[in-house]
């Protein structure tokens, strides 16, 4: 009877042993799996962070990128433009003859009727060009020859003088404003 | 690295899949924003030969012929095409290809581009020629690589005179060599233009040998020309651009009529005594902006021309 009793306690006590080993063994692989858990987290904050940044990064490089580009495009329209008041006081549809950077009044009158007007308008469309303008400022008087026209929103002048002389068998020769029109880039 | 059980942390194959993607995505950037560089270099470079050739179209009436070295800032392959008036005026494409990457086409329509259609350079030659029917039209700008040197056997004096340094007003360019025969031409020579017997260019010129009327054969091509600037075209540009400049040309000649009838018209109303014709030119430019250079239509195009020549030389008030 002793014996037995003694056998008993013994397996209660393994048990228990046993199931404190158990539980043991749980607390463990669940802490080690909350640390997991937490690396992993920390893992794609980190991952996280790291994007954004690089998101940001690259959001300002192309705002960069952007406004450089933009002030280029800008320049270049402005040079183009400035030089398109040569090319224009050049042509021979609008120049006198035998003269350089001057303009026959009598052609200027001609090319605004004209029909071959629109011919040209290519060459101002490629440019940006919206208006170009002649207008007599010396003497004094209301006269605006309107070589081409498009309606743009937001836009930029240049202008330049030139002689506007008219030729007869006395030729005579006023002070006129050669006015081009720019869309400015976006 | 490796657990007992000899299997991978996740941290390593993590950091190694993150670190390629970075990798990846690093180089990814890197090449395109090389690539997108010469890009804009190569459409930049064409934008910057349009404007340096501004100045060859504006020359006007100042210069009858000028000539000017334009460098680009590396050596690059240059494409010119042509494109047919249509109504309108035509245009000029330029093309440059820097280091394989080739750049947005520049659209010239306010200049006339007569060369071959493709050639590596760094350095280019540039002339600059008025072509007057009978008042000047527009200036031709003809341009080749200044490395390709060309000989001229046999050419007239008047040629002579005007791209040789031989006379005081020549413009003594260095890739033209003149000689009498193809024997003296020198080794490195590229091409031989020659104004009778054969070789790579063939000129004939008609009318007692100035450059009134003539053709000029290239690659088994004949095109033909009137005037010096048409001539000195012929040799140096491809005959398919040639062709289309020349419509272009015609298209704006029709253009100019208009202005100049319309001009006459207003001179005439002040009291000048204008007896100018300018309806069969104005005709025959508007036909010939659709159609090929044939020597019946020069020959026509240069009668007209000259007979509105003496017409205004006999007018009380100028025309042109």
């Amino acid at each position: 009877m002793k014996n037995k009793s003694i056998s008993l306690s013994n397996n209660v006590e393994m048990k228990s042993a046993s199931m404190k080993e158990k539980g043991c063994q749980k607390s463990m692989r669940y802490q080690k799996n909350k640390k997991a858990q937490l690396k992993i987290q920390e893992m794609a904050f980190v991952l996280l962070a790291v994007v954004f940044l690089f998101a940001i990064l690259l959001l300002f490089f192309a705002r960069f990128q952007m406004s450089s580009l933009q002030k280029s495009a800008t320049s270049v329209r402005e040079e183009r433009t400035i030089d398109m008041l040569r090319t224009i006081a050049s042509m021979p549809e609008l120049s006198c003859s035998g003269e350089a950077n001057c303009i026959d009044e009598d052609k200027l009158k001609a090319f605004e009727l004209s029909t071959t007007k629109s011919r040209y308008s290519d060459l101002w469309l490629e440019s940006k060009i919206t208006k170009v303008t002649v207008e007599q400022v010396y003497p004094k008087a209301n006269k605006i020859y309107n070589i081409y026209e498009m309606p743009a929103e937001s836009t930029v002048a240049y202008s330049t003088f030139i002689p506007l002389c008219i030729q007869n068998i006395k030729p005579s020769c006023k002070i006129a404003k050669i006015k081009v029109t720019v869309e400015v880039p976006k | 690295m490796k657990t007992k059980r000899g299997v991978m942390e996740f941290a390593w194959i993590f950091a190694i899949i993150v670190g390629a993607v970075i990798l990846f995505l690093a180089f990814y950037f890197v090449g395109n924003k090389l690539l997108s560089q010469k890009y804009e270099q190569a459409t930049i470079e064409a934008q910057n030969l349009d404007m340096l050739l501004n100045p060859f179209s504006q020359f006007g009436e100042l210069k009858a012929l000028d000539t000017q070295p334009i460098a680009l800032s590396r050596k690059s392959t240059l494409e010119f095409s042509c494109q047919e008036p249509r109504q309108k005026l035509g245009n000029n494409d330029i093309t440059i290809n820097v280091g394989g990457q080739q750049g947005i086409s520049r659209i010239v329509y306010d200049k006339y581009i007569f060369s071959e259609k493709t050639y590596e350079a760094k350095n280019l030659q540039g002339l600059s020629v008025p072509f007057e029917m009978p008042w000047r039209v527009a200036n031709l700008i003809i341009i080749w690589p200044q490395d390709r040197k060309y000989c001229f056997i046999g050419a007239p004096q008047f040629i002579k005179d005007e791209l040789s340094g031989e006379s005081p007003t020549g413009l003594n360019i260095s890739s033209i060599v003149f000689s009498q025969s193809s024997y003296q031409c020198p080794e490195n020579t590229n091409k031989t233009v020659c104004f009778s017997g054969n070789c790579d260019i063939k000129v004939t010129l008609q009318n007692g040998g100035s450059s009134d009327r003539g053709s000029t054969r290239k690659s088994g091509q004949t095109v033909y020309f009137t005037g010096n600037a048409l001539m000195y075209a012929s040799i140096f540009s491809d005959s398919d651009i040639y062709n289309c400049n020349a419509k272009r040309l015609m298209a704006r000649l029709y253009s100019e009529t208009l202005v100049y009838e319309e001009k006459s018209r207003a001179m005439t109303s002040r009291g000048c005594n204008m007896n100018i014709n300018l309806v069969q030119l104005k005709q025959l430019a508007n036909t010939m902006s659709t159609s090929t250079l044939t020597e019946t239509n020069i020959n026509n195009l240069m009668l007209y021309a000259q007979q509105i020549k003496q017409q205004n030389l006999g007018s009380n008030c100028e025309l042109f």
